[in-house]
């Protein structure tokens, strides 16, 4: 049971992580990985709309969507409670920490367009996930987003200082960069049987 | 009379890159002299061949960087990359897979990041990692198989074609050891794979002594004060604390002594892993970013498809490099505590 | 004899560290020389860390060898002496040794080669002194830190010293190169035993470290020997292996106790001082010899260097100085250095003094020192953090300071760095790391001084906000005050409770001061009535203030206190006002005591102004209860519930019209009887005392006022309609006022035979007072012309009024003198618009009339005007209407007087209409000029001008036809 979760868990978090092996939520990745303390801010935000909106989603589908017969609603209404969760998320932000929140800027309310999310949700629904199955992919794909956001903006601060040829500095680097990340993380696949 | 006008320091020591450079590669000939004896000449032919890409390479874009060339090749760096790739790469690999590396090394990996320096990645794991994702057919059907009584090696001339010609080398070239442990250990025993003649009476036949190569080669480096001791113990460290933990049972899982002598773990352990560009700063980082690069190495040849998943690991540690260098500031003289992360 | 007790402890190893080729066997083979006396030395006055020395002596002074010549300023600084006997040749700006090249103030002495020494008292045991006997000693010998950075040595040593345990003796040397220590400890180590011994009194340490490296073994074995030689027993040399930089004091203080020095700390936080043994050996010089520091012991080093070796220097010589004496090799030296290879710097100026620390002078070959590569880029190889003695990672910070992140490089401890030069040795990139450090150091400095001056600025800015803001806070604070009380003074007017006693007591105060101004002159008449009027007063004053009193007691209880003090005063005035009537009953109804003649002139004025406050105060009253009124209506209609509120407003208001009608009404009769009290008086008097100044006085004033009265009407009958009452009623009264007294006037006149004179007397009096206002204005506008140009319109205008009345005043004097009789009351020189005044000529008479007559159609236009849309105004003007008839009819009357009189009447009066005609025609044809105009570019102004035209059209035609008449 445990070693099934646990399984899961490696699994969305190295295996088939968001951002480098199913190329989701790449905005907020490239937009708010300058500075490594945005980025550790923006790894929370994401974690807990992430986790939020997963068990939510679930729960719209499962005893909502389905016992009216209403499956074909569910991207909507998945559209929808993420939104919810994310106006919910900015205005706790904005409450506790202002700064975080100036510093953040647009990308707190780009989470409702985070593919991820979405993303999420859905997958959730075509895996027929439990409901702790539903939460541990939620937290866990928001673990993983969180774990290569991170990584990568302490990277990416040392790439903007390197004497990179001017045609590549900024963002360009930044893609390359990524690309060879999602190289790298290619060694996971296949470590978890699907 | 007009005199030089310096300030302090006035003396500088006698060291120098492309010293250092130097004493890398020769750390990696006695290796280089066990791979040919035991596989064939594919090695020599390789290094040659990438070391002659590597340099062409790097004349081409500092060119287009409008640097000055001749500072840049002295420093020997592209050579040692040249040379580290050449040594991890099947000896019978097709020569445009070892061109492409090459290409993708020096001129992706090292020079649009900034150069000497300035290069986030290893280049020669990049190159590999990109080998084997791309091709991997080539990457893995080209091994050669040891020197025995029974197995012997291709000649010159023949290497030379089965490399540039891509002939057929069917007989000369086989699995290597951790594959054949892996794709077996599930229903055999330690005992009844070691039977197969790859393995020699050892441990596995003519990679010991490679091995053994590498690591005189990494003990020299050490001495030299090229490299420090941080690295390399922490690497094989934690992949001995993985495979104790998890492969005490040989007949269950890969032995520790095949992880160790077997494969490019000393390669990885004394020479990749060492690449000071792409590593952490600090010695504690070293300690933390070796034992990362361990760990992963056991974890990608026990439970991961690729039998030998080097590259990847030590990619996912560069990747953590600078975030570990974060968290891994040391002490200064008058401190109390050391100044730990991204805040005063 | 003490032993040797530095087998046991242990020392700890320096981290990092590197091992340059030492080069000392050059320089130390041979024993200390001494140096050269130069021609000339220079002595900066600023060789110490710390305030620049002042200078006591002057230029051709001649000095002795140990003279002090430069005087310390303040605690952190040093003396300056003179290091041979000799002459103060200048005090000027000279090159001096120091990375940076700059001139400084030195001493210039031409020494006399005798080399005298000044007095000295030296001593044979220094216990006999005591603690600040012996730093005084060390302070007056001008001591510093020898080992480099030149710390006066006597502010090491602390008055409190309970907390120093271990005295460290710096005799590293780790610098190659440089061995002047090594041999100063070899030739003299008695001495620097002894110095030791003398710090160790000051200081009492537990323990005393000569920290030592171990490639001088026989400085060691002379040390050794030495300290068995002493006294006391607890100073150990302690040797350990050659590293640089161990001599660092940071470093140094790690090594030999494991103790490291706070970040930004010092030493003696940890219980420890450190001493160069250079300095110690000076400290023993000084105490013992009385030697003030006026010498060093220097190395001469480096291949081109000449005769190497140790040479004791005067402080002061100058470098090319000693290279001559050593004879140095100019061709091939590459640079001079002073200092060591790692941390000295090249000289650029051989001119230049060496002084108290510089220890080392190095001449290297071309291809002596190694030469720099360009540097390659960092490869992080983390050879530089190896041997960082300071435990930094020199690759991250040369990383920042390449890009100018000095926030990063802070946060890694850059401000530790010791610029040892450690890393830069080992780089193999051979990047000039330290250069790098430097570079970002000075930035973050720069940095930081900014930012502290911003931050002034803003604490500047912030208080003065909130100066601001507390005055505005203080002002708004006034302003409530104000309302509140404001507030409150209408709440009691609407309520009935009485206003603040002091409010109505400034009010009374205010009043009487103008009227005090407004009566200059008055007549000293005195009548019972007012008398007994002013009694009434102060008697219902004090009843209602002691109404008042019981009022607030129970609404307003912080009033009370106020109220008392007024009814104290009502009483007081109440008492006087009884005395003074019962006097004057006393003395009779009809004789007149001139009692002040300021309350009689007020008493009677007060009359006339409190009818006008109080019509004014009915005329509200009554508004207020007709809008009350109206409110309670709409109330009943819309908001039932404010009704009974609005009832007892109503009844309040209409009480309180009611009272204000009846003190009208009071005061108007008693006005009145005041008048006629007044006239009364006058008439009674006029036999008796009546004077003509004071009654033709009393006269020009009533006139004033029943003209003033007059306007008032005028302008309340326009838009004060509730107001016409009482002011037709003042109007009257004045008038009646007016006329009476030119009654009286005229009979004084004609009883007086010296009335003439008297109205002369007067007329002149007033021209006199014309003269001066006008003078007056006259100046004020010359001098608002010349200071205040804004100033001038106004007084321009001041000046044409003043103008007018000195004229009127001037005409009527000539008209006294003139026309005795007639011209009697017609005196009042105020209002000269309103007035008909004595002309005789046609030529004045003839405009007077036409100006009449004009007003008189405009006044008929007005009232057609006003019976259509203003009813309430109809009466006024038809009475203007009929006054301007009137005033034409009479002036007709005149002129044909006039014209009947003079005989040239007809030309004169044809002259000026003809001149009427033709300004007529004038401004008819510039309006036509302008309406063509307008036609052409501005025709939006056509009607206006159309209108314009007509009216002057008219005009002209009037005047034809006057014309026309009178021909």
């Amino acid at each position: 049971m445990v070693a099934e979760y646990l399984t899961l868990l490696v699994s969305i978090i190295l295996v088939n992580n968001f951002v480098l092996v199913q190329f989701l939520g790449l905005c907020p990745f490239m937009g708010v990985s300058n500075k490594l303390e945005t980025a550790i801010g923006m790894g929370l935000a994401t974690t807990f709309v992430l986790t939020l909106s997963s068990v939510l989603a679930y729960l719209v589908y499962n005893w909502l969507l389905v016992p009216l017969g209403l499956e074909f609603l569910q991207t909507i209404s998945f559209i929808l409670v993420i939104a919810v969760v994310v106006q919910f998320t900015e205005m706790v932000v904005k409450k506790t920490s202002p700064l975080l929140y100036r510093v953040l800027g647009i990308f707190l309310p780009l989470i409702t367009t985070n593919c991820a999310v979405l993303g999420v949700a859905l997958l959730n629904v075509k895996n027929n996930h439990s409901f702790i199955q539903s939460f541990l992919y939620g937290f866990g794909g928001a673990i993983g987003f969180s774990l290569v956001l991170i990584l990568f903006s302490a990277m990416r601060e040392r790439i903007n200082q390197a004497d990179v040829p001017k045609p590549f500095k900024g963002s360009a680097i930044g893609m390359i960069t990524a690309g060879i990340m999602a190289l790298a993380f290619l060694g996971f696949s296949g470590l978890v049987p699907a | 009379m007009a005199f030089v006008n310096i300030t302090s320091p006035h003396v500088v020591g006698h060291n120098s890159v492309t010293l250092m450079m130097g004493k890398v590669c020769l750390a990696l000939v006695p290796a280089l002299v066990a791979l040919t004896y035991f596989f064939g000449w594919g090695y020599v032919i390789n290094a040659v061949l990438a070391v002659s890409a590597a340099v062409f390479f790097e004349v081409i874009i500092t060119l287009l960087r409008k640097r000055p060339i001749l500072f840049a090749i002295k420093d020997l760096s592209a050579v040692t990359t040249a040379l580290l790739l050449a040594l991890a790469v099947p000896p019978f690999l097709p020569w445009w897979a070892t061109i492409i590396g090459i290409f993708f090394a020096i001129v992706f990996i090292k020079h649009l990041f900034g150069g000497l320096g300035h290069n986030p990645f290893n280049p020669a794991m990049a190159a590999y990692a990109l080998l084997l994702i791309s091709f991997p057919l080539q990457m893995t059907t080209t091994w050669s198989i040891a020197l025995t009584e029974t197995q012997s090696l291709l000649s010159f001339g023949d290497t030379l074609t089965a490399i540039f010609k891509s002939s057929n080398i069917d007989s000369y070239t086989g699995a290597t050891v951790l594959d054949v442990y892996k794709h077996n250990v599930a229903a055999l025993t330690q005992n009844e794979i070691t039977q197969n003649p790859i393995f020699g009476s050892f441990v596995a036949n003519g990679w010991e002594w490679v091995s053994l190569m590498y690591l005189l080669g990494g003990v020299f480096l050490i001495w030299q004060k090229v490299i420090t001791w941080h690295t390399p113990v922490s690497v094989l460290g934690g992949l001995l604390i993985m495979s104790v933990l998890f492969s005490y049972d040989a007949d269950t899982s890969t032995s520790i002594s095949l992880h160790f002598l077997a494969g490019s773990t000393m390669l990885g352990a004394f020479f990749i892993a060492t690449d000071p560009v792409s590593s952490a700063t600090s010695n504690l980082g070293k300690l933390y970013y070796g034992v990362g690069i361990g760990v992963l190495i056991y974890v990608f040849r026990t439970w991961g498809p690729n039998p030998d998943g080097f590259a990847f690991a030590v990619l996912l540690m560069n990747f953590c490099a600078p975030f570990i260098d974060h968290y891994t500031r040391p002490r200064t003289y008058g401190q109390d505590k050391a100044t730990r992360g991204y805040k005063a | 004899m003490s032993e040797l007790n530095n087998t046991n402890q242990q020392f700890y190893a320096l981290p990092g560290g590197v091992h340059p080729p030492e080069n000392k066997a050059q320089s130390n083979q041979q024993p200390i020389q001494a140096g050269p006396i130069p021609d000339e030395l220079v002595l900066p006055l600023s060789q110490h860390i710390g305030a620049p020395s002042k200078v006591i002596v002057e230029i051709g002074q001649k000095v002795l060898k140990g003279e002090l010549i430069a005087r310390n300023d303040g605690f952190i600084s040093a003396n300056i002496h003179a290091p041979t006997s000799g002459t103060i040749s200048a005090i000027e700006q000279r090159p001096i040794v120091h990375p940076s090249s700059m001139d400084a103030m030195c001493i210039i002495i031409e020494p006399d080669h005798y080399d005298t020494w000044t007095n000295r008292s030296p001593i044979l045991d220094f216990k006999t002194l005591t603690n600040a006997q012996l730093v005084e000693k060390i302070q007056q010998a001008g001591i510093i830190g020898m080992g480099g950075a030149g710390f006066p040595t006597h502010v090491k040593y602390p008055t409190k010293t309970d907390n120093i345990d271990t005295l460290i003796i710096n005799a590293t040397e780790c610098e190659p190169y440089i061995t002047a220590d090594d041999r100063l400890m070899r030739e003299r180590a008695d001495g620097i035993i002894k110095g030791i011994e003398i710090c160790q009194q000051i200081l009492s340490p537990k323990q005393v470290f000569i920290g030592i490296e171990d490639n001088k073994p026989e400085a060691v074995k002379a040390l050794e020997a030495a300290v068995l030689k002493s006294e006391s027993n607890n100073i150990s040399v302690r040797v350990f292996p050659t590293k640089y930089p161990s001599g660092g004091e940071k470093q140094l203080v790690y090594i030999l106790t494991g103790k490291e020095v706070p970040k930004g700390g010092l030493p003696s936080q940890v219980g420890i001082v450190c001493q160069n043994i250079g300095t110690i050996y000076a400290i023993y010089d000084a105490v013992m010899n009385d030697n003030a520091l006026i010498s060093r012991v220097t190395t001469v080093t480096g291949d081109a260097g000449g005769e190497l070796g140790n040479y004791e220097i005067l402080i002061g010589t100058p470098i090319n100085a000693l290279l001559s004496h050593v004879k140095w090799n100019e061709k091939s030296a590459q640079r001079v250095i002073i200092g060591g290879p790692m941390m000295g710097f090249t000289a650029q100026n051989l001119s230049a003094p060496l002084v108290k620390n510089a220890n080392c002078l190095l001449v290297p070959k071309k291809k002596e020192l190694a030469k720099q590569n360009p540097a390659n880029p960092c490869i992080r190889c983390g050879q530089c953090e190896q041997v960082c003695p300071a435990g930094l990672l020199p690759q991250q910070l040369h990383w920042y300071a390449k890009n100018d992140d000095f926030e990063k490089a802070k946060l890694a401890n850059l401000a530790d760095c010791i610029e040892c030069g450690a890393c830069s040795f080992v780089c193999p990139s051979q990047i000039p790391l330290v250069q790098f450090y430097r570079y970002a150091k000075g930035k973050i400095r720069e940095e930081d001084r900014a930012h502290a001056e911003a931050e002034r600025a803003k604490a500047r800015f912030e208080a003065r906000q909130a100066r601001l803001d507390i005055v505005a806070a203080e002002k708004a604070e006034k302003r409530k005050i104000r309302a509140e009380k404001a507030a409150r003074s209408a709440k009691a007017k609407k309520t009935g409770t009485v206003p603040d006693a002091d409010l109505i007591a400034k009010a009374r105060a205010k009043i009487e001061a103008g009227k005090a101004a407004n009566s200059s002159i008055v007549a000293p008449i005195i009548d019972l009535v007012s008398l007994e009027q002013t009694l009434e007063k102060a008697k219902t004053k004090v009843i209602t203030t002691k109404k008042r009193i019981e009022d607030s007691k129970v609404s307003a209880p912080e009033m009370i206190d106020a109220l008392e003090i007024a009814l104290g005063k009502f009483v007081d005035n109440a008492n006087k006002a009884q005395i003074t009537f019962d006097e004057a009953k006393k003395a009779g109804t009809n004789t007149a005591q001139i009692v002040d003649p300021k309350t009689t002139a007020i008493t009677n004025a007060d009359n006339f102004e409190c009818i006008e406050s109080l019509t004014a105060k009915a005329n509200k009253a009554q508004d207020k209860l007709e809008k009350a009124k109206q409110r309670l209506a709409d109330a009943k209609e819309n908001t039932p519930e404010k009704v009974e509120m609005l009832t007892t407003s109503l009844e309040k208001f209409s009480q309180k019209a009611i009272d204000t009608q009846a003190q009208l009404k009071a005061f108007t009769s008693k006005a009145n009887s005041n008048t006629k009290a007044s006239e009364q008086v006058v008439n009674q008097k006029e036999v008796e005392q009546v004077d003509v100044e004071q009654l033709q006085n009393a006269y020009d004033l009533a006139k004033q006022k029943h003209e003033k009265a007059l306007v008032r009407l005028d302008n309340a009958k326009q838009d004060k309609p509730h107001l016409v009452d009482g002011l037709e009623k003042n109007v009257s009264a004045f008038l009646k006022k007016s006329e009476e007294l030119k009654k009286h006037l005229d009979q004084a006149v004609a009883n007086d035979p010296q009335a003439l004179e008297k109205q002369k007397n007067v007329a002149k009096q007033k021209l006199e007072k014309a003269t001066k206002k006008l003078e007056n204005i006259l100046q004020k506008l010359e001098d608002a012309k010349a200071n205040k140009p804004d100033l001038v319109p106004a007084f321009e205008k001041t000046v044409i009024l003043m103008q007018t009345q000195f004229e009127k005043a001037k005409a009527a004097v000539t008209a006294l003198e003139n026309s005795p009789i007639t011209v009697q009351s017609e005196l009042n020189l105020s209002q000269p618009e309103m007035i008909v005044e004595v002309l005789e000529t046609v030529e004045e008479l003839q405009p007077q009339y036409d100006q009449a007559l004009q007003k008189y159609e405009k006044a008929l236009v007005r009232l057609d005007n006003a019976k259509q849309d203003k009813p309430h105004l109809v009466d006024g003007l038809e009475k203007n209407v009929s006054a301007f008839l009137k005033k034409s009819e009479d002036l007709k009357i005149k002129l044909d007087q006039a014209l009947s009189n003079d005989p040239q009447a007809k030309q004169k009066q044809r002259v000026i209409l003809e001149a009427n005609a033709q300004k007529a025609q004038k401004k008819l044809d510039v309006m036509l000029s302008k309406l063509e105009d307008a036609k052409a570019n501005n025709p939006d102004l056509i009607p206006a001008f159309e209108k314009s035209v007509k009216t002057l059209q008219t005009k002209l035609d009037k005047a034809n036809a006057q014309l026309k008449e009178e021909a």
